[in-house]
């Protein structure tokens, strides 16, 4: 757990060890702080997660369906890679 | 005096502090019939005046204008209602002082301040029903202050800082059976922390076990509203992730777990192993799954077999 969270505590090295061992009321200010802000990273990896998965799903059903030359190939395959 | 009162563009208003101006010339009697056109007239005003302002009460406080002003301005309904019952007293006594003003010396005497006096003073007894000389509201405030007191025994006595930093979340079981990871807060006392506030400035001494209780919590509203916002974006972002797309964000729900974990009661995560390992490691699939489907953010007590049956159904998933 500790090895997980150490970077998002670099600035506060003693942190995970003290609140492990004295939770103190100090302590919560930065803890949700940074339960805030994982969360919302993890909101936004989601968000963009999806986005590109719809953009590959659309590519790969175009890729399916389209003429087999090579500007429509050259383009979707663009849109795969880019 | 007759010259200022003349002058036609003159408001009701006007007329009530010109009257109160001159009020010591009132005895003498070529003043007093010469303004007693204008007497009537302004005795009339008070009249109607006092009549609003009892109709203005019966409306009562929850379907007035006031309450949802009040609402908007984050004050509690105890307050709100008791701030509102103090304009409308403060409001009588500038009708009676403006009959006062208008009959000058001896009003008391006068049928029609006899009349509104004693209009006044009953609507006064209606406004608030406790003895005179007492700040308007008391009666009510101790019957709030005993309430509390009787709902909240138990949680004014566990519930501390030091007890909310052992344990910052809890899991709990909602009425369809699902085991939900919350705050270790209940959001409803929010009120009571805000009703405290209000009422101290409005003059009121509380009890010291109810001003350490809402003090602990206004201390730690702040952190509780954000950390329940954390675990709702979690929550919510989790369960619109595919299952296939999971593992390209493993690492991000890994994380958010580690922060649970910290948040959690130690002794208690060592002792329900099952559960540990469920929550934060091996079985860490299976979790992310169950965690996809858990969703909202209810009040609950917090209780340790809730902890083991968690992680039970982890492992079994």
């Amino acid at each position: 757990m500790q090895r997980e969270l150490k970077r998002d505590f670099e600035r506060h090295p003693q942190f995970l060890d003290e609140f492990l061992r004295k939770r103190e009321f100090d302590h919560l200010e930065i803890f949700s702080r940074k339960l805030y802000d994982c969360s919302l990273a993890f909101q936004g990896k989601v968000a963009d997660v999806l986005t590109k998965n719809r953009a590959v799903e659309s590519a790969l059903v175009a890729l399916a369906t389209c003429p087999l030359e090579k500007q429509h190939l050259h383009g979707i395959m663009a849109s795969l890679q880019g | 005096m007759c010259i200022s009162l003349q002058a036609e563009q003159l408001n009701t208003t006007n007329r009530f502090s010109i009257f109160s101006v001159f009020n010591p010339l009132l005895v003498r009697p070529k003043i007093r019939s010469a303004i007693q056109e204008y007497q009537n007239k302004l005795l009339i005003q008070v009249k109607d005046d006092v009549k609003a302002l009892q109709e203005k009460f019966k409306r009562q406080y929850a379907a007035s204008e006031a309450s949802r002003l009040t609402a908007v301005r984050d004050l509690p309904p105890l307050a709100g209602s008791i701030i509102w019952a103090r304009q409308i007293e403060r409001q009588r006594q500038t009708y009676m002082r403006r009959l006062q003003d208008v009959l000058g010396e001896g009003w008391e005497d006068h049928p029609e301040g006899q009349k509104l006096k004693s209009e006044g003073d009953a609507f006064r007894d209606k406004l608030d029903p406790e003895p005179r000389g007492s700040v308007l509201g008391y009666c009510r405030f101790k019957k709030w202050q005993e309430e509390v007191s009787v709902a909240n025994r138990e949680a004014m006595t566990l519930f501390t800082t030091e007890t909310f930093l052992t344990n910052v979340f809890r899991i709990v079981t909602t009425r369809r059976k699902e085991l939900v990871l919350e705050v270790n807060f209940d959001l409803e006392q929010i009120e009571l922390f805000k009703e405290v506030r209000s009422l101290s400035l409005l003059g009121f001494k509380m009890i010291p076990t109810i001003e350490t209780f809402a003090s602990t919590l206004q201390r730690i509203y702040p952190f509780a509203i954000s950390m329940s916002e954390a675990i709702r974006i979690y929550f919510h972002a989790a369960s619109r992730l595919e299952a296939s797309l999971e593992p390209l964000l493993a690492g991000y729900k890994r994380k958010m777990h580690c922060y649970f974990k910290l948040g959690l009661d130690q002794k208690l995560l060592a002792n329900s192993k099952v559960y540990f390992l469920a929550f934060f490691g091996v079985f860490h699939k299976a979790f992310c799954f169950f965690c996809t489907n858990l969703f909202g953010i209810h009040i609950f007590r917090f209780s340790p077999t809730n902890h083991v049956l968690f992680g039970r159904r982890c492992s079994a998933s």
